[in-house]
């Protein structure tokens, strides 16, 4: 009996395009756009084209990943939309992953900080604390914050303006990052979580906003 | 009113009443009563008669040798007495499905060069001209034209998503039979703004996909490895609406490893009278009038000439309905609340200003719309009734208000008939649910001689089953996809059918 | 406090001079610019936006906005920045704009009924403000057109 090995298609658009395939702790192939205004016309190609790097059939894919924000909203959509439907194609697991988490699980992998670092002995990393922020429009930022050892988020994700979050954060010794989201690191973060994967809704953390407006006069 | 006419299969009992409708149709080229029996008892041959009560009013005969991909129109003769009733045309689809029925491929037939009316019929079905038969038709010496039409070895199973304002839509086609066309509207969560909200309805579009889907595929009895095609609509409309619809067609067409096209929402409205009578005869006008459009269109053909002939300068109709409803305290949506107000108001109380109705303005803008002039209109009205004091009898206002807008939309439509001899008109959009307008369209084409279409309202309102037809039409026509490169446009030309 | 600098003020007589109007505010404008409109239903904020557009050469004719709240226009060269028409009028917050995710650096942004709404988007825009005849009588507009910032103060 084979068992069919584990192709997981990561989608985030939270920042720009990005589209990975992972297997086994792997990538396979990843396209990555940098625009963040075009992620309904990048979408379809990326997803085509990682496919076709790494000569994989769609038929192949066991499991689809999604970056959930928190994302200014338009271009988010585009991303989950497209997972959503690609999972409903193929008849795949839907799983989705906090888009911040993935900044985080990246920055300490590429800064020698892994999540599972066997027989690591330095405290000084285990309590040193990450601070992710993607920017939220309205002169607000979207954040969170992570430990590394286990890897885990320990605050947020919220939305607060600067001004507010360096209140939130006080005095405590913080790290930031200049690390943007990857397909890869959607996947990897989704292999570490447990059912918190099931839930791939989209985070907006603000309400739609819309008031009711009242009426326009013709006079004055 | 005349009787209802039916088909059913001749037998040589019928062939007194087919000699009569022969001798009376084709007078000095008639068959002769034995060349009739012979067709008629013809074993590779199928013949129909067309009744009206008791009365043969026409037949038809097809032929079609055992295991041929070739089928032959061998005859069709309507009555004189009979004719502009769909006669003809009911004959047309009997014959092409029995075609199709027995395997055949194509279907050929000889006209004479002089009978437009029936080139013109068969044309609508799909044929053309191939050759000449040079003064085939004696004694008088007519050619005939011989005229073709391929049918198409299988109808493409196209699945379409529209996502372009507050509705999330999907459907399926097959061909031009309509197997699936499934709404979710967010309707309701606009309903206190007054008005769509763009961020609310895209978010409603992402939560509808997955159930939306769904539902289409159990309404169709289809699974996903069945379909085809994907249809989306990129545009116009509302951009991150749009968005959503393109992410989801997008990621469908690559996980099944279909084509996708990306097909035009406004011609999708004129394209959905195929899933109602299966060809849409062209040239047509279309007046499409919704929330967000109010556009008149010159069809000559769906897929390669589709013409703005106008379309507002400012608000669309249905946006004019809402705002004046909220002028008017009454709540949204519009359409149906100005309606309900209007049922015992005066269309006459008041005379409101139908825009660029000019003669200074038939240069520029004859067939464009314009409700800006009035909306303000009603609101000064009501602002100067209430600043006085007075009462403001609402129900003659929304009548005097509906009656401007009615007007005006009709008026431009019937004109454009007239002037581009176009004796047809379609209708399409949302504010077709208003029945004032389906009642003066109706009454001033009848008066024009000018063939009304009006779709069932589930195909009028915005929905995916038109999507998917268009994009099944384009696939039929054996045009190529759109790729994956097409983004959302909001201000898409109606001139450009598919996008790329 | 902010002043700002007048670039029109004037009498609009009908609806070709507003088109007139439109037309010859556009060619000061570039990639980044916001114009906002204000003025009572009717007023010819519409129309002067379709004089503006008509002089940048656009893809699509510009029509109220009202029900998308915002229409994107790309130009005939698409190498030049689109106009994006937004119609405030159903916004309730300034808030709903910012979630249309429009690109205000790569654009012109024309915004009708949108005092109140741009507030903190950009350091440099135009005011075009719209008075009618409120006692009905002459169709004949009052239009001021003001710039804020640094990009106007030179004009």
């Amino acid at each position: 009996m084979t068992i069919k090995p584990n192709v997981a298609l990561a989608i985030d658009t939270s920042a720009g395009t990005t589209v990975a395939l992972v297997s086994g702790g792997r990538v396979l192939a990843q396209h990555d756009i940098e625009s963040n205004m075009s992620h309904a016309e990048s979408i379809g190609t990326a997803i085509e084209d990682v496919l076709a790097d790494a000569k994989i059939s769609a038929a192949e894919v066991t499991e689809v990943i999604a970056g959930r924000g928190p994302a200014p909203y338009t271009g988010l959509r585009v991303g989950l939309a497209a997972a959503t439907m690609f999972a409903a194609g193929r008849k795949l697991p839907l799983h989705g992953v906090v888009s911040l988490d993935a900044i985080a699980l990246r920055h300490f992998a590429e800064n020698g900080q892994s999540a599972k670092e066997p027989g690591t002995n330095d405290e000084r990393a285990a309590s040193r604390h990450l601070l992710v922020t993607t920017d939220a429009r309205r002169k607000e930022v979207f954040w969170a914050i992570y430990q590394a050892e286990p890897f885990a988020r320990i605050e947020g994700p919220a939305v607060n303006t600067p001004a507010d979050l360096e209140n939130i954060l006080g005095d405590r010794p913080i790290e930031i990052t200049t690390a943007k989201v990857s397909g890869e690191y959607i996947a990897k973060v989704a292999a570490l979580i447990g059912d918190e994967k099931l839930d791939s809704s989209a985070i907006y953390l603000r309400a739609p906003d819309a008031v009711p407006s009242p009426g326009k006069k013709v006079s004055g | 009113m005349p009787a209802e006419i039916k088909l059913r299969q001749a037998s040589v009992h019928d062939l007194a009443a087919i000699m009569q409708i022969e001798r009376e149709c084709f007078v000095r080229d008639a068959w002769s009563e034995q060349n009739m029996l012979d067709e008629l008892a013809a074993p590779h041959t199928f013949y129909l008669v067309a009744e009206m009560g008791e009365r043969i009013v026409g037949y038809a005969g097809l032929s079609n040798l055992a295991g041929s991909a070739q089928a032959d129109i061998q005859t069709i003769a309507v009555s004189p007495d009979s004719r502009g009733l769909g006669i003809g045309r009911k004959i047309m689809f009997a014959l092409t499905a029995e075609a199709k029925a027995r395997g055949a491929r194509e279907i050929l037939l000889e006209v004479r060069a002089d009978n437009t009316v029936a080139q013109k019929l068969y044309r609508v079905f799909g044929f053309k001209q191939i050759g000449i038969r040079k003064k085939y038709y004696q004694p008088d010496g007519v050619d005939a034209f011989v005229m073709k039409t391929e049918l198409p070895k299988k109808q493409p199973i196209v699945l379409g998503i529209e996502s372009s304002c507050d509705e999330t839509g999907v459907g399926i086609v097959r061909g031009n039979e309509l197997l699936a066309n499934v709404i979710s509207s967010s309707m309701d969560q606009h309903a206190r703004f007054g008005g769509v909200v763009p961020e609310i309805a895209a978010r409603a579009h992402l939560e509808a996909l997955q159930s939306t889907l769904d539902k289409a595929l159990t309404e169709a009895g289809i699974s996903l490895g069945d379909i085809d095609a994907i249809a989306v609509t990129n545009g116009p409309g509302l951009a991150g609406a749009l968005m959503v619809g393109i992410g989801a067609a997008k990621a469908l067409a690559v996980a099944l490893d279909k084509p996708i096209y990306a097909v035009n929402h406004l011609v999708g409205h004129v394209g959905v009278d195929l899933l109602e009578r299966g060809a849409l005869e062209t040239p047509t006008i279309a007046l499409l009038v919704s929330g967000g459009h109010t556009s008149l269109l010159l069809v000559n053909d769906l897929l390669d000439d589709v013409n703005l002939l106008g379309e507002t300068i400012d608000d669309a109709a249905g946006e004019a309905f809402d705002k004046v409803a909220r002028v008017l305290s009454l709540p949204y949506p519009g359409g149906p609340q100005i309606d309900k107000a209007a049922a015992t108001g005066n269309p006459k109380a008041i005379r409101f200003p139908r825009g660029l109705s000019l003669p200074k303005d038939m240069a520029e803008h004859r067939y464009d719309f314009s409700f800006s002039g009035l909306k303000t209109a009603v609101a000064r009205h009501v602002e100067l009734a209430a600043s006085r004091g007075e009462e403001i009898n609402i129900a003659d206002v929304a009548a005097s208000f509906r009656e401007a807008v009615v007007d005006v939309l009709v008026t431009k439509a019937i004109d454009a008939c007239l002037e581009h001899k176009v004796p047809r008109l379609l209708l399409g959009g949302g504010v077709i649910a208003n029945a004032r307008l389906r009642e003066v369209a109706a009454e001033r084409c009848a008066k024009h001689g000018i063939e009304l279409r009006i779709p069932a309202l589930s195909l009028c309102t915005d929905n995916g089953a038109m999507i998917a037809a268009l994009g099944a039409q384009l696939m039929m026509a054996g045009r190529a996809g759109s790729g994956l490169a097409f983004g959302a446009d909001s201000t898409l030309p109606v001139t450009q059918v598919q996008s790329r | 406090m902010s002043f700002g600098h007048t670039l029109f003020v004037g009498k609009v007589h009908d609806e070709q001079a507003m088109l007139q109007l439109g037309f010859s505010l556009a060619e000061k404008l570039q990639a980044g610019d916001l114009v906002v409109l204000t003025g009572p239903l009717g007023a010819g904020k519409t129309t002067f936006t379709r004089g503006l557009g008509s002089a940048l050469g656009l893809q699509g004719k510009v029509t109220s906005p009202t029900f998308v709240i915002a229409r994107t226009h790309k130009r005939n060269d698409p190498q030049l920045p689109a106009l994006v028409h937004v119609d405030a009028y159903r916004l309730g917050s300034p808030a709903e704009l910012d979630d249309l995710d429009i690109d205000f650096e790569n654009s012109i942004t024309v915004v009708e009924w949108g005092k109140g709404f741009t507030d903190g988007l950009t350091d440099n825009w135009l005011h075009v403000q719209i008075d009618r005849d409120h006692s009905g009588e002459s169709e004949t507009r009052e239009v001021e057109i003001i710039g804020f910032g640094d990009r106007w103060a030179a004009q």
